[in-house]
């Protein structure tokens, strides 16, 4: 699976640590997210959506798409 | 009169134990100075850290202590089961902490955890498939101790961490 997590915390001025903390994850977490080594639980991936204020579509994508 | 004598028993020492136990404290070392490198990699809080290695301390002294009393032939035979299995208690307390410390990681911790924890029952498996099979070829049987096999275990989960993390790094 890809997502746009890199380009959306970079926007927010947020670094890898910070969102951590936010998600109350590990930095490692976020980091094999963003270079899509992980992909996330259904609940983690809600409750990235919830706290970037998007749907999880719009951070999460199938790769053919 | 009659002459008390006290006997100290000999003590048998487990050698292969005692070369894993110093393999097992090189590797501690090892993932000192490897947490230190990358904090992130091995997410185990210093509390958790010391809660582990206090209880498997106390297992390896009881199991000692217990050795040492069952030398003893002429104590009760009730007596000789509860002493042979006390270590047993400390174990538990070690599988515990293992449990509370594993709960409390994020869910990529855990993966890699049960990645490391099939590493280390795959290779704990393996070498003593191996070491059975060399038996059958005239190899002595090697005496490993509970001790031996914990630090077998431990070595291998260990390599396993070190391995899974790297994937996910």
């Amino acid at each position: 699976m890809k997502n746009h997590l890199r380009e959306l915390r970079a926007a927010r001025e947020w670094s890898q640590a910070d969102l951590a903390e936010k998600l109350h994850v590990s930095r490692q977490t976020i980091n094999a997210l963003e270079t899509e080594k992980y992909d996330p639980s259904l609940p983690l991936a809600f409750k990235i959506a919830r706290l970037l204020g998007l749907p999880i579509e719009e951070i999460f994508f199938p790769e053919e798409d | 009169m009659r002459q008390v004598r006290f006997t100290v028993p000999s003590m048998h020492i487990p050698w292969v134990s005692v070369t894993l136990i110093v393999l097992l404290l090189l590797i501690g070392l090892i993932s000192v100075i490897q947490k230190n490198a990358y904090p992130d990699s091995f997410n185990m809080p210093l509390g958790a850290a010391l809660r582990l290695n206090a209880w498997a301390l106390v297992a390896i002294a009881v199991s000692v202590a217990a050795r040492w009393c069952l030398k003893q032939p002429d104590w009760a035979p009730g007596l000789r089961v509860a002493l042979a299995l006390a270590p047993l208690l400390p174990g538990v307390l070690y599988a515990r902490a293992i449990l509370h410390w594993v709960r409390g990681l994020d869910e990529l911790q855990r993966r890699i955890q049960s990645e490391a924890c099939i590493f280390a029952a795959s290779g704990m498996g393996l070498v003593f498939m191996g070491f059975d099979l060399l038996q059958s070829a005239g190899l002595p049987p090697l005496h490993w101790g509970w001790e031996g096999a914990y630090a077998l275990i431990y070595i291998f989960w260990m390599l396993g961490s070190l391995i899974s993390n790297r994937r996910y790094r």
